[in-house]
């Protein structure tokens, strides 16, 4: 491989093409080089099979329930996909070597948009009524087109001489709106009464939360990477602030580095918890607010992570 | 796939759904954005199949690195990495990481040539290959100087191309 200066001094780039991260400059004078260099080639495709191989490490994982259906729709464009950032990106190169594929991404694409347009904020007058006399109340629904609604239809409120069809219709809403009042005081009612020990539960969590002074707390679950829970994680805001773990998983026994990870993803160590026979309890003080935490994790050489995510 | 025939496709996407989601889900940490990743992952093999040269990669690496550029694309929106390296180092390394049976004959060997690597350079390969961070954002990352970065970048690879016995086309 590398034995021209030219070579030399490319070779030292071909990892960082072969991963896709090479800065632009870099990598347009080592294309042009591998245009003319077949042993350069040769090496960029071996870098490349080896930085692919990695992406074999990441644990299989179920996607959730529905996904074939959902992708298969997708593809043959039977079902509508949901829309997303993703798909307005510009494609990747399919064709290409899969290591030295572009990495220009795009600094700042719009927001995804939501799968179904939302409702306008308000309602015209003029869209209202055109939105009525689209689409009229159920007794008319089944009107003969053509005909008027309110000479076709059997159900009917009959209309007095001196009121009108809206009128009858208003009369229809307030009979309805009358009905599902009383529905859903007697289903509240009905609710009020099976929720009591929640209610109970909820004060006295209120009253908890009130002789903590305001104090910030938070509880968690602690997940391992396979997704299977592992115990609790509860963080209070204070001076200082706390965080305590409660570990119950399998039967691990080990010491985990327990590190905290910031929003801004700074990793801070926070020390080491003992687990004996999946169980462990472990807690200290720490220097951050409980707000700027996105993750405490623990982690052991050759053993699945275990995560608590904060937001 | 090329073909377009559907029920060749619902076979492929069974075969690798769990293999791509979890590559997604490994580099964004949201199972909402990683279905997303997925999803758009296959409808791009899907369209682009015909292009698919099996001389150059096999299908699965050329899956798979289509899912990690998306992945990467998405997180960069966000602008932060949303699993802490080290973490995903460990995840990726486990002995214990229920990769026995997928299929994917290479894959002892590769876990256990990256865990042999001295785990600054291993860091660094985690950071551009899961995250696509370039040298510079690594060398920013990591507060070392810039030279530092692209050498632990390359060495890292060349020991884990010896390591797994690749060698040059």
């Amino acid at each position: 491989m590398a034995e021209r200066p030219d070579c030399v001094r490319m070779d030292q780039l071909i990892p960082e093409l072969a991963i896709g991260v090479a800065a632009g400059d870099e990598r347009a004078r080592l294309l042009g080089h591998l245009a003319r260099c077949t042993p350069c080639r040769g090496t960029l495709v071996s870098a490349s099979a080896a930085a692919d191989s990695l992406l074999l490490l990441a644990p299989e994982r179920e996607p959730p329930p529905g996904f074939e259906t959902r992708v298969l729709g997708g593809l043959t464009g039977e079902t509508p996909r949901e829309a997303h950032g993703l798909s307005a990106l510009p494609p990747t190169s399919p064709g290409a070597l899969p290591g030295a594929l572009p990495s220009t991404l795009p600094s700042a694409l719009p927001d995804a948009p939501p799968a179904w347009p939302s409702p306008p904020a308000t309602f015209s007058a003029q869209a209202r009524s055109s939105a009525e006399a689209e689409a009229p109340l159920y007794a008319e629904a089944s009107s003969p087109a053509g005909a008027s609604p309110y000479a076709a239809s059997p159900h009917r409120v009959r209309p007095s001489s001196r009121a009108g069809p809206r009128t009858a219709r208003w009369r229809r809403t307030l009979l309805r709106l009358a009905t599902t009042v009383t529905i859903a005081g007697l289903v509240g009612g009905a609710l009020w009464w099976r929720t009591d020990d929640d209610r109970e539960l909820a004060a006295g969590y209120r009253a908890t939360l009130a002789t903590a002074h305001g104090q910030y707390i938070r509880a968690v679950p602690l997940m391992t990477q396979s997704a299977t829970p592992a115990g609790y994680l509860i963080a209070c805001e204070g001076q200082p602030s706390w965080i305590l773990m409660m570990v119950r998983t399998g039967d691990v026994s080990g010491d985990y580095a327990v590190r905290l990870i910031t929003h801004a993803g700074q990793p801070i160590p926070l020390g080491t918890m003992s687990v004996a026979h999946g169980q462990g309890t472990w807690g200290a003080t720490i220097s951050t607010s409980v707000d700027h935490i996105a993750a405490v994790t623990l982690t052991r050489p050759s053993a699945l992570a275990i995560t608590a995510r904060l937001g | 796939m090329a073909s377009g025939d559907t029920d060749t496709a619902a076979v492929f996407v069974r075969r690798y759904q769990a293999r791509v989601y979890g590559l997604a889900y490994s580099i964004v940490g949201s199972s909402a954005i990683a279905e997303e990743v997925a999803q758009e992952a296959f409808l791009r093999v899907w369209r682009h199949a015909a292009a698919y040269d099996p001389r150059r990669s096999r299908v699965s690496t050329w899956l798979l690195t289509i899912t990690r550029n998306l992945a990467i694309d998405a997180i960069r929106l966000r602008h932060e990495l949303p699993i802490d390296p080290h973490l995903l180092i460990a995840s990726l390394t486990a002995r214990d990481g229920g990769t026995a049976d997928t299929g994917f004959e290479d894959i002892d060997l590769v876990k256990s040539a990256l865990r042999e690597l001295p785990i600054e350079q291993c860091t660094s390969i985690v950071l551009s290959v899961y995250y696509g961070l370039t040298a510079r954002e690594i060398a920013e990352r990591e507060d070392i100087p810039l030279g530092t970065a692209k050498t632990r970048i390359r060495r890292g690879l060349a020991r884990l191309r010896d390591m797994l016995g690749v060698t040059d086309g």
